[in-house]
């Protein structure tokens, strides 16, 4: 059993920097926005308002690659902690009155 | 924040919706279901392959599980008549016409994709009339279970579509230059 401070967690939460997406081509980049962040807020994409001049199919593949390699990895990891957290049961403490 | 499951079947439709896109194929991608999801993915897969070609007419064979599918479009017919032409011009039988040759290579390159799919590329050349009529078959065999089957098939359509459409270009470039009367030979025509 261990005790866990929610005020400790989440003011160590608050001051984790927020993530930095690698290093990305204009292309990449905006399949980032458009395609990865919006579906990793449950946010519906449609293809009417992409603009396909604004990446190549190479660029499609690097973000794959990204998703594949990086950030599947980190939103699993991210998961597993939120999942951790909320199945942390509270223990009530004795009252001081009793 | 959610796990995203269906990441690999959006990247899958973005890059056949972007491959259409690249060739001028507007009129496809408006068929398209406009969400991108996984419910979508299979519904766009259909109905990419059955619109590439202008021509399509499609079959199923419950006894042997077998997806049966034509394909016809002018890039098609304008590309097997100027095979027609090159035959008759250069008296080179079916078997030896490059242009056959070359697009047999092409199909069997686009879509032999896996053992449940096989591509033929009926083509004639015995006539004017009967080149028009040349078309693309693929066979699927939906009993093999393996999801990608539909994918793969719109893939190498595309790229078979791309592949005549270029190649009509060319041979029209070609055409061009070739009846391109000279200026110098034009000019004498008109002092004399």
């Amino acid at each position: 059993m261990f005790k866990l401070d929610t005020a400790l967690l989440m003011s160590a939460i608050k001051n984790t920097p927020a993530l930095v997406p690698p290093e990305m081509n204009s292309g990449t980049g905006y399949l980032f926005n458009k395609i990865y962040k919006q579906l990793s807020y449950s946010e519906v994409i449609h293809l009417s308002d992409l603009d396909f001049n604004a990446f190549d199919i190479e660029d499609i593949y690097s973000l794959n690659e990204l998703f594949n390699n990086v950030f599947e990895r980190q939103n699993c990891q991210a998961v597993s902690i939120v999942n951790a957290v909320r199945q942390i049961m509270p223990i009530s403490r004795p009252s001081a009155y009793v | 924040m959610r796990e995203i499951e269906d990441f690999n079947s959006i990247i899958d439709c973005l890059i056949l919706a972007k491959k259409l896109y690249d060739i001028g194929r507007y009129d496809v991608i408006g068929q398209l279901w406009d969400e991108l999801c996984l419910d979508s993915y299979y519904e766009n897969m259909l109905g990419i392959i059955s619109s590439v070609f202008t021509g399509y007419k499609g079959t199923y064979s419950e006894n042997e599980e077998l997806d049966i599918m034509m394909f016809s479009d002018d890039v098609i017919s304008d590309y097997f008549v100027h095979a027609w032409q090159y035959g008759e011009i250069h008296n080179i039988h079916y078997s030896q016409n490059p242009y056959v040759l070359n697009a047999h290579a092409a199909a069997q390159k686009c879509l032999y994709s896996s053992c449940c799919v096989s591509g033929k590329l009926m083509s004639y050349i015995r006539t004017k009339k009967s080149a028009q009529k040349s078309k693309v078959i693929v066979l699927i065999h939906v009993g093999c279970g393996s999801c990608n089957i539909y994918e793969n098939v719109a893939y190498g359509l595309i790229e078979l579509y791309t592949w005549f459409k270029n190649q009509c270009a060319e041979i029209e470039a070609m055409k061009a230059t070739a009846y391109k009367p000279k200026e110098s030979e034009s000019s004498e025509v008109t002092a004399a």
